[in-house]
């Protein structure tokens, strides 16, 4: 287990952050009363944040079992947020102890949780690296360091691009991924989603003002926009949907009935 | 140690909660409950707040009061019969102070034990010798070698956790300090040493270091534990020492600022790697 040894000294817990809101909204403890602030103003915009946070997960647990059923044993989480049960490890690994995971997040508190409380198989190898994803080229080293890039790797960026703006002079998620993506081998996975303003836009607009008043840039993307990320790859069926819809197990369908919730999401396949 | 009743359980004291909680919850008031017992108002309140163990027949008549449907209260006196059976702690009463009783309640019942530890090595993973040590610098008056013994016992007892089918996660952060401060012969501290490392190793163990490098940090205030439990309406609770007693805090903000206080230590402190390699450093120098 390999730990990150430059966290800077200080980290400002005195304005919210996403991974801690997201955090209160999956009724987790590991939050403080700034974040549970602005996660209550956003659900009293949004009702659907709750059920949102939890389709996320849901859809992560799904897409990292198809991924490590189609073979895949290593695995790259960027934007891992506080460890909740069960986490991306114990997926990967229940499928095939073997696998080698790297979580990756740029909060140090995230960081020293998940050092603390991910502990993967014996067989396998769990690793937490300290890196913003804007910074692809030291994230994808420390990731060279515990993954071999040479086979395929299932990247999953969950519920994270919509902190990331397209300004080609600024975040450039599109060249981000791409760069990302092409560090991949062949057969390796992309998973993907993120908040859209095509099923609620005006709920999605007040959720994303309270973001941005917070200090936290917020980008929901439409479905065109979302399917750009997957450009040139394979996309599983069910193609880009819906987070609920891809492909459910019966509790999934049971939450559907519940409505819809404003996140798309997709797994594709690097041919 | 008075003749009062033992000191509530972590059970006990969840319950008391939920009882206010679903009394809120019907809309009715302390004074409201107690008639429907005939009792006063300050025995619904001591039994809100575990200052009495719960007794089944009052807890059946005040759920029926506050309409809990039938499942519900079902479920709820049995927890209550179960939380007044006494723990194993409660044989080491004579020895084992009522504000103390608690923690050891709540340490078995947490998933997650975070503790923040100026001076010692936190009693979980104390040597013998270490333990007896400092439980002789740490007793004054007429305490005699007996109840020393006594406290060293139930210290081990309390270790027995962490050999548990399903352990809790321990997670220490420790300040340099205690590395330093020399307690009892060099033999001791070695074995002490030994021990830190032994369980460092362990998955649901992590023991990070408070360097004095890495300057003044938000927690120099006093030792404190935080606990959390696996089930998720339970709220956190933190425990902090004073010299003649102790206090357990779970109101949100307070235990939010000791969340805080720990997650800002734990960034700023060695990782759990390097601070293996810190204790390994320690135990070649001593």
């Amino acid at each position: 287990m390999s730990g990150s040894e430059s966290a800077p000294a200080r980290v400002d817990t005195s304005r919210p952050h996403p991974a801690r809101v997201y955090d209160w909204w999956l009724g987790g403890k590991d939050n403080y009363p700034v974040d549970e602030e602005l996660a209550r103003k956003i659900l009293a915009v949004d009702g659907t944040v709750l059920r949102g946070a939890r389709a996320n997960r849901r859809f992560m647990h799904r897409a990292v079992r198809t991924a490590a059923e189609a073979g895949t044993r290593q695995f790259l989480d960027i934007g891992t947020g506080i460890p909740t049960e069960p986490n991306l490890h114990q997926v990967a690994q229940g499928v095939a102890p073997e696998s080698r995971v790297v979580y990756a997040d740029n909060d140090p508190i995230v960081l020293r949780h998940a050092e603390a409380l991910l502990h993967g198989s014996a067989q396998g190898s769990t690793e937490y690296v300290h890196a913003d994803v804007r910074d692809a080229d030291a994230l994808l080293a420390r990731a060279r360091e515990s993954l071999d890039f040479d086979r395929p790797i299932a990247l999953s960026l969950v519920a994270l691009t919509h902190y990331l703006s397209d300004d080609p002079d600024g975040d450039d998620v599109y060249g981000l991924l791409e760069k990302y993506v092409a560090a991949l081998a062949p057969g390796s996975h992309l998973i993907l989603s993120q908040v859209t303003p095509d099923l609620s836009p005006q709920a999605i607009e007040h959720a994303a003002n309270h973001f941005r008043r917070s200090g936290t840039p917020f980008f929901p993307r439409s479905l065109a926009e979302f399917s750009r990320f997957f450009d040139g790859l394979e996309l599983l069926g069910p193609g880009v949907i819906p987070v609920y819809g891809w492909r459910p197990e019966p509790a999934d369908v049971a939450a559907q009935a519940e409505g819809i919730v404003p996140v798309y999401a997709g797994v594709a396949r690097k041919p | 140690m008075s003749e009062r009743r033992p000191a509530p359980t972590v059970g006990q004291v969840v319950l008391g909660k939920r009882l206010q909680e679903l009394r809120e919850a019907s809309g009715l008031g302390r004074e409201e409950a107690a008639r429907a017992l005939r009792v006063t108002a300050a025995t619904v309140r001591r039994m809100e707040t575990a200052e009495v163990a719960l007794k089944i027949p009052y807890v059946q008549v005040l759920l029926e009061t506050y309409g809990v449907p039938e499942d519900e209260a079902e479920a709820f006196v049995s927890l209550a019969e179960e939380a007044n059976q006494p723990g194993w702690w409660q044989r080491y009463h004579d020895v084992l102070p009522d504000w103390f009783s608690l923690y050891v309640s709540l340490e078995g019942a947490a998933r997650i034990v975070r503790s923040y530890e100026p001076h010692f090595v936190p009693g979980l993973l104390q040597t013998e010798e270490y333990a007896r040590a400092v439980l002789q610098a740490g007793t004054i008056g007429q305490t005699g070698p007996e109840t020393i013994e006594r406290h060293v016992s139930l210290r081990m007892e309390r270790q027995r956790l962490l050999e548990r089918q399903d352990p809790p996660h321990l997670w220490v952060i420790m300040d340099e300090t205690v590395l330093l401060r020399p307690v009892s012969g060099g033999e001791v501290m070695r074995e002490q040493l030994d021990k830190l490392l032994e369980f460092a190793e362990r998955d649901r163990v992590t023991l990070q270091i408070a360097e004095f490098a890495s300057g003044p940090h938000p927690g120099t205030y006093a030792p404190f534990t935080l606990f959390r439990f696996a089930e998720p309406e339970l709220p956190d609770m933190v425990y902090t020492e004073y010299l003649s007693g102790a206090l357990y805090l779970d109101s949100r903000k307070e235990v939010a600022a000791h969340l805080e206080v720990l997650d800002h230590m734990s960034t700023a402190a060695a990782s759990a790697e390097r601070s293996k390699k810190i204790l390994r450093e320690r135990r070649e120098d001593c």
